[in-house]
């Protein structure tokens, strides 16, 4: 039997953010190297990003700008605002034996290999790290964003070349 | 990717004929996640392509890495040491 694809599964595991938290899924696309959902409340936008090649599950938090999601700059130094911070950063701060790693630092005889509920338990790993340690942020609370700025603008010196 | 496709566009939209390494959807499962091996046989697809690119003259462009990601993908270290190993020089812009 075939698992369901990544889009299908992904709304399952975070149908929680529409329940409990009052966002709506406002984007749901598959590219031609993966797919990408964005839920939005009033406060807080989630895009989650799926890259076959990479094998993981990327997630996004960002702090609405009167409503509306704005991407960051692409190009990032000490005065750039960000808008978003990626919820690896969070989790590193939070709890770094939490991290989910790429589906195939685990191996194939992993649960996440498993053919028939290996993709579902990878995507129910993030769902759940979501719920339990971004609870501040879903309610609109982003006093951890200044700690997550510090990481990224570090993150940019040090792979400055 | 979509930084790449993005940026490749926008090149295209300048008259450069600028090209991209596709990881084709068909080369991945959409119901399963990629495994160890089939990492490797699509690192050895990108390196392929990069080398045919780089033996064609192709200017290289470099968009860094999104330094909102705590992780670094695998492809764009292969294509860093590929780059630096051949000794062919790229040209940064940025995302």
């Amino acid at each position: 039997m075939k698992g369901k694809n990544f889009d299908l599964i992904a709304k399952e595991q975070f149908i929680f953010l529409i329940s409990e938290y009052n966002f709506v899924l406002l984007k749901s696309e598959k590219e031609d190297w993966g797919y990408e959902l964005v839920y939005l409340n009033k406060t807080t936008g989630i895009k989650i990003t799926y890259e076959y090649r990479e094998a993981y599950v990327f997630i996004m938090l960002y702090q609405l700008d009167k409503g509306e999601l704005r991407e960051n700059q692409g190009s990032i130094n000490d005065n750039t605002v960000l808008y978003g911070y990626g919820f690896d950063d969070l989790i590193n701060l939070r709890n770094p034996q939490a991290l989910v790693k790429p589906a195939y630092e685990y191996g194939e005889r992993s649960i996440y290999y498993d053919k028939e509920s290996g993709l579902l338990e990878y995507v129910s790993a993030f769902s759940n790290n979501l719920k339990k340690y971004a609870k501040d942020i879903l309610k609109g609370d982003f006093t951890v964003f200044p700690d997550l700025d510090k990481v990224v603008k570090e993150r940019v010196k040090k792979y400055n070349y | 990717m979509g930084a790449v496709k993005t940026t490749a566009k926008m090149l295209q939209s300048q008259g450069v004929n600028a090209k991209w390494y596709h990881a084709w959807s068909k080369n991945f499962p959409a119901n399963r996640l990629m495994t160890p091996g089939e990492l490797i046989s699509a690192q050895a697809r990108n390196a392929r392509w990069l080398n045919t690119k780089i033996n064609q003259g192709y200017k290289i462009y470099d968009i860094g890495i999104d330094a909102t990601r705590a992780t670094r993908s695998p492809f764009y270290q292969l294509e860093r040491n590929s780059l630096q190993q051949r000794g062919y020089p790229t040209t940064v812009i940025q995302r």
